[in-house]
């Protein structure tokens, strides 16, 4: 459980946020009361260029919301002024990241190996 | 401190992996085979040649002396790591490649080791914002060919030692950029998204380049040198120090397009537009890509006033050679 903030108490998570999985979020003030009606949001690959942000409700008398990730990586959950950083697992490699990864690989071996194996002085 | 970052977090942030594939192949496909043909000109007592060197050594100087700045902010490892790598640097030209080699995959592999997964956020590479990154990831494959640098500015010999040399620095040097990048990658991960205010091996590399060019010179460098990397580093260091953003593009284009324009005085026909061909995309590649000026009027000047002397000193020196 994570607790962050000073208007609310937190934000927590019923359990490890894994994509494609519904986990329950909570949101409780400072005296550890849910508060009703708050606008939860999460923003997926938070401060970098392709960065975006999606609602993912609004909480309960319980001070609850449903949300299921729908992306691997960081995010940060936000309700009112408060923020959960999260990493959400990775269950398979991207294909475009890791064929880039490949090439580059690739590209690094293919120079050096040009430059050891047909060495011209 | 905009001046000493090179190349780090912001550069993932920006584009992923992106940028160090186009900067591998950039370096491999353009800078190698200029670095190759300048390296054969090393020796040669000419005017022109002259020119290029005196031109390399102002950006040597100033690389160098961003170099300086970076381990002056960064941690007390990280200083230990970059004064130990700028020995090792100085002692580079020296080496067996065969050992060159192994420490470089010895410490990739290390590096990698450390990463319990893959983690993907940092390095997915983002095409799209490709104007954040190109003009770095341009002047960075061409500083890893030694295009971009010279490493032919030696003067007395010619460096790195062997006419193939610059397709082994592209590689090994991407491969370091690579594994630093997953390292970084996984470190942001775990941080749940905490950017790291690190440098990357870059200015590393980039001081071995300078200490490469010094190293085989059968003379230390003069006292100029030394008082011009003072001098730099309390430039790079101070309120007046430039936009990197722009700067550091500028200044890595720059040995390439004089070597650019040396080789073409040298051939004729399309071995003509393939030596002019690297200084030419790098210009057109800050002109798609150009990151503007800033709002601090006196950081831009400081940042373009060095690039003119430069082109200066190299013109009139290449003017006074033709003549």
């Amino acid at each position: 459980m994570w607790w962050l903030g000073t208007a609310w108490a937190g934000i927590a998570l019923s359990e490890d946020a894994v994509p494609g999985d519904e986990v329950t979020v909570t949101l409780t003030d400072d005296f550890e009361q849910p508060v009703q009606g708050a606008t939860v949001r999460v923003i997926y690959r938070p401060g970098l260029t392709d960065s975006s942000e999606v609602a993912v409700g609004i909480t309960d008398a319980r001070g609850q919301v449903s949300w299921t990730p729908d992306q691997a990586g960081t995010a940060t959950l936000i309700a009112g002024d408060q923020e959960l950083p999260l990493a959400l697992p990775w269950a398979d490699a991207p294909a475009g990241s890791a064929t880039v990864l490949v090439l580059l690989v690739a590209a690094c071996l293919a120079s050096a190996g040009y430059a050891l194996w047909s060495p011209a002085r | 401190m905009a001046a000493g970052l090179l190349w780090g977090v912001d550069g993932l942030a920006a584009g992923g992996l992106a940028p160090l594939l186009v900067a591998v192949v950039v370096g491999a496909l353009l800078g190698a085979p200029l670095a190759a043909r300048l390296w054969e000109l090393a020796d040669r007592e000419d005017e022109r040649v002259e020119a290029l060197r005196v031109s390399a050594n102002v950006c040597a100087t100033l690389v160098a002396a961003g170099v300086m700045a970076r381990v002056v902010e960064d941690t007390a490892a990280g200083t230990a790591l970059g004064l130990g790598l700028l020995v090792l640097a100085g002692l580079a030209p020296r080496l067996r490649r065969g050992m060159a080699v192994i420490l470089v995959l010895t410490g990739v592999i290390a590096a990698l080791a450390q990463a319990p997964a893959v983690p993907w956020t940092l390095l997915r590479p983002g095409w799209g914002a490709w104007q954040r990154w190109l003009p770095m990831a341009f002047g960075t494959g061409l500083l890893l060919s030694g295009a971009g640098f010279g490493a032919w500015s030696a003067g007395s010999a010619a460096v790195p030692g062997y006419r193939r040399g610059p397709w082994l620095t592209v590689g090994l040097g991407g491969l370091v950029l690579t594994g630093t990048a997953v390292v970084w990658a996984q470190a942001f991960e775990a941080s749940d998204g905490v950017m790291g205010q690190v440098s990357g091996p870059l200015p590393w590399l980039m001081a071995l380049a300078a200490a490469s060019g010094w190293g085989d010179r059968e003379e230390w460098p003069d006292s100029g040198h030394f008082l011009g990397l003072g001098l730099a580093f309390v430039w790079l260091n101070s309120a007046l120090a430039p936009e990197a953003a722009i700067f550091w593009p500028l200044l890595l284009w720059l040995p390439s397009a004089l070597g650019g324009v040396l080789l073409a005085y040298e051939t004729r026909g399309a071995e003509r537009l393939t030596a002019l061909l690297p200084g030419g995309l790098g210009l057109a590649v800050l002109v798609w890509a150009w990151p503007g000026f800033g709002p601090d009027a006196l950081a831009a000047v400081a940042a373009v006033v060095p690039v003119l002397a430069v082109l200066w000193t190299g013109g009139t020196r290449l003017a006074v050679g033709r003549g």
